[in-house]
């Protein structure tokens, strides 16, 4: 029982705050030592006052000692245990935290997968369209930028590679002359360094292989890429280049044919027509009326014969024989052909007026042809209300071209008959009304095409006409007014 | 104002040894000066501790007065017994202070092994020098002279380990202003303690439960 203050100061000082306990302490040292000094308590029996009280002291020293010991040990274990709840708890949090960012860069790699995703099928479907495209691709890098022979072949698709001669054997990484030495020296060389050099798209347009695909025509297109990369585009135009040739070739057969048809034609025709005029002079006054009419009739047939072989024998000419091309005052040539046709013009009192006109690399009497029956046309398809005013006038376009035009207000046409009226034999209004063989316009258009250059007309039914056409190899303006017969007339 | 100051807390240190120590002599070794309960030595360890050295002047002052005043000793005797117990204050509080001064009083266990190892030693200082100075001015028997140096020394120990701790655990904190002075559950709480303590005692100590009587 003597123990139970002991067991007492244990719990108190247990559960209080170091002033609780100490104070507890204190209590009980105070009641302990009473009731000793009263001589109650298991050290008072049988000994002395001093005795009691020693023994009573060590107690009390004893048991708060091992009070404050047993309190300072379960406050350490609690601090311990707040420590480490603390440190589990600030661990938690950053384990939480840490899952948050896991999943933040887990949403973001998904949203990144998705698109590489995206981006992979459309790369994918780009391939698909370089490697199916029917035209051949090709990229090109320049090893050594000091040496223009270093190409290297990149890459190169499924056609190119067919196109090429190489079907099954991938030439990428192969040098370009290892691949095909036909290049040396060739157009492609030279259009690869343009390319690369300045930056802007250089076109071969008939490149000739010899080795890889022996006979093979074809269209090059370079394009920079970035140095040291160009790409190369290519197509075989062999057909086409082949049936061009033919064409050409059966359109001189057909220009031969015509010249030496309508050449042959005209001796035998002649024959008819001195014939025709013979009979004529022997029998003229002893002729019925209506067997005169035939004659007159057989020779304006003869006549007309004559006019369509003369025509056809133009048309011939124009594709076949030329002159050296020379610098041609367009002006002058249309002055020269006003002044032969003066007499229609005073008869039909048609004004003609004639500007500035280009000075154009031509061969002269075709382009006095071609003014000719321009101008002829212009004067002779007038309205028959009143006389036709023809204006004929040019200007200088970009890039060497210059154009005239041959403006008339006459009858005019219907612009859905312009297809018909440039070929040959064809004609919109009847012989009677305007005379003539149609050959005059399909002249013009094939001398022309000859000098490179485009005809257009442009009409309208009682408006008059307007012919315009652009030819190349113009290089200066003969500025002045060449004509005016109105003011010739004056 | 400074002087004023020390002269005062000088002092009051004297006056509350003084008190003590007259407590403690009425319950001493007969014949002797040894008091088995010195409540004194704890007071005089606090003081040095929060006054320094003007302390010792108090304690030197109380304790010679209180010999000189209840036991038959001579001046001188009581002179050397007031010196060694303002040494062993000085002393202990220069070992003993940083152990239990701090914010939470012997809150660790290191602290209170090391109090509870210190303070004997600390306390050899004045049962040596007491004893000693009663023996050699021929105030105590020889014969007495273990037993009294025993009680002296236990007297001292008991009262540094039972005051000391009490009065730094109630010296007034900062914390203190933050908390309530005095909520009804703490009021409670030191009701049922005193209580708690109180029964225990008079269990184990009070005449009307000793169990030798109960059963003869």
């Amino acid at each position: 029982m003597s123990f139970l203050p002991f067991t007492a100061l244990l719990w108190v000082t247990l559960l209080l705050d170091s002033r609780g306990a100490t104070a507890g302490a204190a209590l009980l040292a105070a009641m302990v030592q009473w009731y000793t000094v009263r001589g109650l308590g298991p050290f008072a029996g049988g000994r002395g006052l001093t005795d009691a009280l020693l023994l009573s002291s060590v107690y009390l020293a004893l048991t708060a000692l091992t009070a404050l010991l047993l309190r300072a040990l379960l406050a350490e274990r609690h601090a311990a245990l707040a420590a480490v709840r603390a440190e589990q708890s600030a661990l938690e949090h950053r384990v939480s935290e840490q899952d948050e960012d896991l999943w933040t860069a887990n949403v973001s790699l998904r949203v990144a997968a998705v698109a590489r995703r995206q981006d992979g099928h459309r790369i994918q479907l780009y391939r698909q369209i370089v490697d199916e495209l029917p035209s051949g691709i090709a990229v090109l890098r320049l090893e050594n930028a000091g040496d223009p022979e270093s190409w290297r072949i990149v890459e190169m698709n499924h056609a190119g590679q067919s196109l090429a001669g190489a079907a099954g054997e991938n030439p990428a990484g192969k040098r370009l002359l290892d691949f095909a030495p036909e290049v040396r020296n060739t157009d492609l060389l030279r259009a690869c360094a343009e390319a690369l050099n300045q930056n802007h798209d250089v076109e071969v347009v008939n490149f000739v292989s010899t080795e890889r695909v022996p006979g093979g025509h074809f269209s090059i297109k370079v394009f920079p890429l970035g140095a040291p990369l160009v790409g190369i585009v290519f197509e075989d135009v062999t057909a086409r280049r082949e049936a061009e040739a033919a064409l050409a070739r059966s359109n001189a057969e057909l220009t031969q044919f015509a010249y030496v048809a309508s050449h042959d034609l005209q001796a035998p025709l002649r024959k008819a027509s001195a014939f025709a005029d013979q009979l004529k002079l022997r029998l003229g006054s002893r002729l019925d009326e209506t067997s005169l009419d035939f004659l007159q009739r057989l020779g304006r047939s003869l006549d007309g014969m004559q006019a369509l072989i003369d025509g056809l024998l133009q048309l011939a000419r124009a594709a076949t024989q030329a002159q050296p091309a020379r610098d041609v005052d367009l002006g002058s040539v249309a002055a020269g052909v006003v002044g032969d046709l003066e007499d229609l013009i005073s008869r039909s009192d048609a004004r003609v007026r004639i500007e500035a006109m280009p000075v154009v690399l031509g061969d002269p009497s075709q382009m006095r042809q071609l003014l000719q029956n321009l101008i002829g046309n212009a004067l002779k398809f007038k309205r028959r209300d009143r006389p036709v005013t023809v204006r004929v006038r040019g200007r200088l376009l970009g890039d060497g071209r210059g154009e005239f035009s041959v403006a008339d207000d006459g009858a005019g046409f219907d612009m859905k008959f312009a297809s018909r009226l440039f070929q040959p034999f064809q004609r919109l209004h009847s012989v009677k009304d305007y005379p003539g063989t149609g050959m005059g316009l399909a002249i013009c258009q094939k001398i022309v095409e000859r000098h490179g250059g485009s005809i257009s007309v442009d009409s309208a039914p009682g408006r008059g006409t307007t012919f315009t056409v652009s030819l190349p190899g113009c290089r200066s303006m003969n500025t002045e007014e060449l004509w005016n017969s109105a003011s010739a007339s004056s | 104002m400074q002087r004023l100051r020390i002269c005062a807390s000088v002092l009051a240190v004297a006056a509350a040894y003084y008190v003590l120590a007259r407590v403690g002599l009425a319950l001493s070794l007969a014949g002797t000066a040894s008091c088995p309960i010195w409540p004194a030595s704890g007071v005089a360890l606090v003081a040095a501790v929060v006054l320094g050295r003007e302390a010792a002047l108090g304690v030197f002052l109380g304790a010679a007065l209180a010999n000189a005043h209840a036991t038959s000793a001579s001046i001188l005797a009581c002179a050397v017994i007031g010196a060694g117990s303002a040494a062993q204050a000085l002393v202990g509080a220069r070992v003993l202070g940083p152990l239990v001064a701090g914010e939470d009083t012997l809150a660790r266990s290191r602290d209170v092994i090391r109090f509870s190892v210190l303070t004997p030693l600390v306390c050899l200082i004045s049962a040596w020098v007491g004893i000693a100075a009663l023996t050699f001015t021929n105030a105590l028997d020889p014969a007495l002279i273990p037993r009294a140096w025993l009680t002296w020394w236990i007297g001292d120990v008991v009262g540094i380990l039972i005051t000391a701790p009490l009065l730094f655990a109630w010296r007034p904190r900062p914390s203190d202003e933050l908390g309530e002075p005095l909520s009804p559950g703490r009021a409670l709480s030191a009701l049922t303690t005193v209580a708690l303590l109180y029964a225990s005692v008079r269990l184990g100590f009070g005449e009307t439960f000793r169990l030798g009587t109960s059963y003869p």
